[in-house]
């Protein structure tokens, strides 16, 4: 902050290292300490909020995978062996 | 699909075929399409789209497509799209075309839209465009070729319209498992009710069942054992009974068939003496009897021939005499005969002779002739060649007479080149002239609207440009503007004159000025009316507006006369110009005349002495021609006279071979006297030849068939004198033969007792099968002595052994009552067996079965969960979600960068998306809340997004997506 108020003249992209998320008063308060700031990029620290690396969609993930995902999600228990073998059986069955 | 080349004619704007060579393009990585509106930039990424799926944004199926697509002053249109795709870059071609109706303009045709695949050559595919790109049409449109106001589709999506668009591009149809499951769950349930149904039939297990058929079992087992015992033992006597009776009963039957044999045994003896009686003769007698017979008749037919060969000898001594007596009167005619021949070949030559001296004599005629035609033909000649000199001498001599055409010619191309020059002067003077009129007619209008400007305006003279007159009209507006603003300036101070005198008005003793709080007022404002003033100065505002507006109006009237002005100035000048140049021309012309001994004013003497070299060319033509006609007449003489002279050089040829022949046939006319036989005519001598050739034919056969006729008889008495020599030989011999045969006979007689030879032949005349009945004889003894062997075996077997009819009975009845009984226990015993097998069995089967219906039942249960599980797609969108998720973690990673990290794509509950806003306590908002360019920006990541994991899906190497106006909508 003091160097924003000593170098009033100039154009200033900051980027602002930070635990959390910026607030609006906290963007508030660094515009009005000088009056050319042309952007400020926000960096938050926080691993939770960091984006993604994985962005590729993972397409190598089994059916069955994502079938026990999906019955954990909704029955809070993973499948049991006869549940997958039937699982399985489903999933070679002709429509 | 990574696009290579198109081609596109006649759709759109496109009349002529134009070409896109996409590989350049491609090959930078980004390339833009940028034109005027309405080039054809949409058009290209159309002209794919209806290329690859026969589907357009424009235009739907009932929008006469073929027509509305076409250029209109086209009569075809086509596009040929070629892309590669798939892991091994195939290479396709995908063509459209259709053809304008030539009777009917609105009819654009069917279109025909066709594919190929490259394997060398183009070879026909499926155009199923879905299929080669793995992508539906409209999938197509959000993922690879975005068509204007399509960009932010995918982002604006609504939860179920996106999980179908996922389902499409990732296949996701196959986490759509409901149906199946519930498919097993029916399957499941027939097999159970199947199962129940299958048990309710069988029996529980029940030991003491078991136990009890067991012991029933073994006691009817125990019984049966016995009872076979003691049927066996009463079969054995009962068999011993039926062999014994067999063996009486054979012995019986013996004895019958020896009684049978033996009554015929008479008849077969007699047989048999007869067969050794016939025997005994034919042995004997029969061979002399034979011979004796056959010399007798031997000799009786020699005999018969001998006196028959005697008449024949005869009458063969009296034909030889006869023959001999011809042969001798025959013989000097035949000695003589070739002198017939010879007269008959000198005819036949005198018969040549007389055609040939006929043919010389004519021959002789046409030599004579045509010496006398040569001779005048030759004449003839003579005068034709004197004709020609005189013609070729004519010619010369007009030749020679002929002035320089070359020259006249040149002259005569000045003149016209002349002539021109004045023409193009008087046109350009015209031109000129319609110039300045046009340029006169902009002036005076130019000084109609100079004469309507405000009289403010101050133009020395007439300007010759617009600008001169916009500088003018500028100061004046400036002029106004300023006049306007201290106008509005007097406006609002009289308006505030006017709102602080109601004021001032307004107020009252003791009450508080609103403006200073003073309740004492001295000196009250006081302004005169100013409403006059106003209305005024409006009025004077609104004049100089209209003078502004005015002002303009003719300025822009003037700009467009300057215009036309200027262009006709510019016109005129160029005219006038023209014109001077044309003068110039001509004048150059005239003063450069080159040719000595003529004026520029002799073209009338150039024009006649052009037509006289015409006339005089025309004479010497016609004499030419008569040239060469005397040449032709000369050259067609000399080529008659040279034919008639080897006419008649032939023609004595001719007679000289014909004297030649002539004079050889008669030097071999020795028998005739040639000057008589040839004053005969032709068929007397031919007659005359024809009667000595037939005499010595005649001649020559009589004679030779006289002395044939003379040998064969000869020969036939000679031949005919041996056979009786021999006949007679013959004869002596066979008598002496038949002697000794019929001593013989007479010895054979005596010896075997037979009184004469007719008894021997009695015998030997009997009609037997001597073969046949020696082998019946022998048969009946063989079967006689048969029968007596078997029955004194036969008898021998009973001897001793007596035979009970009733016992037999008795044990019979016996035996077939234990039978019934034993059979009757046997059964009841492989029932009870059967039945407990039976039993047991089905207690099993009933197990196994409660076993497979408790697994169904644990199934269905199963199977329950998973349906409840897959119903109305619950796992379809849990995996959209995860591709959703991983979807837009792949758009983040351009997103953030491209929002400078203040923003991120995320997914609400409801699979709707959202934006993270890290410059506001990172708090979610929907994404309708962002700007027009962070929309577009967001729209872009998950476009690029898509189109990577399209890549990847489709196996490509390479990716390519095409934005038609991106920005075009966003704020809407």
């Amino acid at each position: 902050m003091a160097w924003l108020q000593n170098n009033q003249q100039a154009l200033v992209e900051i980027t602002m290292v930070t635990n959390e998320f910026l607030s609006a008063k906290d963007r508030k308060a660094l515009n009005e300490a000088h009056p050319a700031i042309v952007n400020i990029i926000p960096e938050v620290k926080n691993k939770a909020f960091v984006l993604n690396q994985q962005g590729a969609i993972d397409l190598s993930k089994s059916i069955e995978q994502l079938f026990t995902e999906y019955f954990y999600r909704s029955k809070g228990q993973k499948p049991d062996i006869a549940m997958l073998e039937l699982f399985k059986e489903v999933l070679g069955t002709e429509d | 699909m990574i696009p290579v080349s198109l081609t596109i004619k006649g759709l759109y704007s496109y009349q002529e075929e134009t070409t896109i060579d996409f590989t350049n393009l491609t090959a930078a990585g980004l390339f833009g399409i940028f034109g005027a509106v309405g080039s054809g930039k949409s058009t290209i990424l159309e002209a794919i789209s209806f290329a690859l799926y026969g589907e357009t944004e424009r235009l739907n199926k009932l929008d006469k497509r073929s027509y509305n697509m076409m250029n209109l002053r086209s009569k075809i249109f086509f596009i040929n799209f070629i892309f590669t795709c798939g892991d091994c870059d195939h290479k396709y071609k995908f063509t459209v075309s259709a053809r304008r109706s030539s009777k009917n303009f609105n009819d654009g045709g069917k279109i025909e839209r066709l594919a190929y695949i490259w394997d060398d050559n183009w070879i026909p595919t499926s155009s199923d465009a879905e299929k080669i790109l793995g992508l539906s049409y409209d999938n197509f449109k959000r993922t690879i070729i975005i068509p204007q106001g399509k960009f932010q589709e995918f982002l604006q999506l609504k939860e179920g319209e996106r999980v179908q668009m996922l389902k499409e591009i990732f296949s996701l149809e196959k986490f759509e498992l409901g149906p199946k499951v519930s498919k097993l769950s029916k399957e499941n349930e027939i097999r159970i009710s199947n199962l129940q149904g299958q048990m309710q039939s069988l029996p529980l297990h029940d030991h003491e069942l078991l136990k009890d058929k067991d012991e029933q079992i073994f006691f009817l087992n125990k019984k049966v054992i016995n009872q076979t015992n003691n049927f066996k033992i009463k079969q054995e006597e009962e068999k011993a009974l039926q062999d014994i009776k067999g063996l009486f009963a054979d012995v019986n039957a013996k004895i019958i068939a020896l009684n049978t044999l033996q009554s015929k045994q008479n008849s077969i003896d007699n047989l048999d003496l007869q067969i050794k009686q016939f025997e005994q003769c034919e042995q004997v007698f029969k061979y002399p009897i034979e011979n004796r017979n056959r010399l007798q008749q031997s000799i009786k037919n020699q005999q018969i021939e001998t006196k028959e060969l005697q008449v024949n000898q005869t009458s063969f001594e009296t034909t030889i005499k006869t023959e001999s007596a011809k042969a001798d009167k025959l013989k000097d005619s035949y000695t003589n005969r070739e002198l017939l021949l010879q007269k008959a070949s000198e005819l036949e030559k005198i018969i040549l002779i007389k055609p040939l001296q006929e043919i010389i004599f004519k021959l002789t005629a046409r030599i004579e002739k045509g010496s006398i035609i040569v001779k005048n033909e030759e004449k003839n000649l003579e005068a034709v060649k004197e004709q020609l000199l005189t013609v070729k001498s004519a010619i010369t001599s007009a030749e020679q007479s002929l002035p320089d055409a070359a020259l006249l010619v040149t002259i005569s191309n000045w003149f016209n080149n002349k002539t021109q020059l004045q023409t193009n002067l008087v046109k350009a003077e015209q031109e000129l002239s319609e110039a300045a009129g046009r340029a006169s007619k902009a002036e005076a209008d130019i000084k109609i609207k100079l004469a309507q400007l405000p009289t403010e305006i101050k133009l020395a003279g007439f300007p010759a440009s617009l600008a001169i007159v916009k500088d003018e009209t500028d100061r004046v507006n400036k002029e106004y503007d300023e006049q306007l603003q201290v106008l509005n300036n007097n406006q609002s101070h009289l308006k505030l004159s006017q709102k602080l005198d109601e004021f001032a008005k307004s107020l009252t003793e003791d009450s508080e000025c609103p403006l200073c709080g003073a309740t004492h007022h001295p000196k009250v404002f006081s302004a005169l009316s100013v409403t006059e003033d106003l209305v005024q100065k409006q009025a004077t505002i609104e004049e100089l507006n209209s003078q502004k507006q005015l002002l303009n109006n003719i300025l822009i009237n003037l700009s467009g006369i300057y215009s036309n002005y200027e262009t006709y100035s510019a016109q005129f000048n160029q005219k006038q110009q023209e014109l001077n140049k044309q003068k110039n021309d001509l004048n150059n012309c005239i003063n450069s005349f080159p040719f000595a001994g003529y004026s520029v004013e002799d073209e009338p003497l150039v024009r006649k002495q052009l037509a006289e070299i015409e006339q005089k060319n025309s004479e010497i033509k016609k004499l030419r021609k008569q040239r060469d006609d005397k040449d032709k007449e000369l050259d067609e003489a000399g080529k008659k006279i040279a034919t008639y002279k080897a006419g008649i050089e032939k023609f004595k040829t001719e007679r000289a071979q014909h004297e030649g022949q002539s004079e050889t046939l008669k030097n071999q006319v020795l028998l005739h006297v040639l000057e008589v036989e040839t004053i005969k005519p032709v068929t007397e001598l031919t007659n005359s030849a024809s009667a000595f050739k037939v005499a010595h034919v005649q001649v020559t056969k009589e004679f030779e068939q006289a002395q044939k006729a003379l040998q064969d008889n000869t020969n036939h008495l000679s031949a005919l004198n041996g056979r009786l020599q021999e006949l007679q030989k013959q004869i002596s011999v066979n008598i002496d033969q038949k002697e000794g045969l019929d001593k013989q006979i007479a010895g054979l007689l005596a010896a075997e007792g037979y009184q004469t030879e007719q008894q021997v032949e009695q015998v030997l005349s009997t009609k037997l099968d001597i073969k046949q009945e020696k082998n019946n004889v022998e048969i009946f003894r063989q079967q006689l002595h048969t029968a007596s062997v078997q029955l004194q075996e036969a008898s021998g077997k009973v001897e001793g052994k007596e035979y009970s009819e009733q016992s037999h009975e008795t044990l019979k009845t016996t035996l077939a009552a234990l039978s019934k009984e034993l059979a009757d226990n046997t059964e009841m015993l492989v029932t009870e067996r059967y039945e407990l097998q039976e039993l047991k069995q089905h207690m099993q089967m009933r197990s196994e079965l409660q076993k497979d219906l408790d697994k169904l039942t644990v199934r269905a249960e199963n199977l329950k969960v998973l349906g409840n599980l897959f119903r109305t797609g619950g796992f379809v969108n849990y995996v959209s979600s995860v591709y959703l998720q991983n979807l837009l973690n792949s758009a983040n990673q351009r997103f953030y960068k491209m929002t400078r990290q203040k923003l991120m794509l995320e997914l609400a509950e409801d699979n709707s998306f959202m934006v993270r806003d890290f410059m506001n306590n990172g708090e979610v908002r929907s994404v309708k809340t962002l700007s027009g360019g962070r929309t577009f920006q967001a729209a872009l990541s998950l476009a690029l997004a898509l189109a990577d994991n399209i890549q990847h899906l489709t196996k490509s190497k390479q990716n390519f997506f095409f934005l038609d106006e991106g920005f075009g909508s966003l704020d809407k």
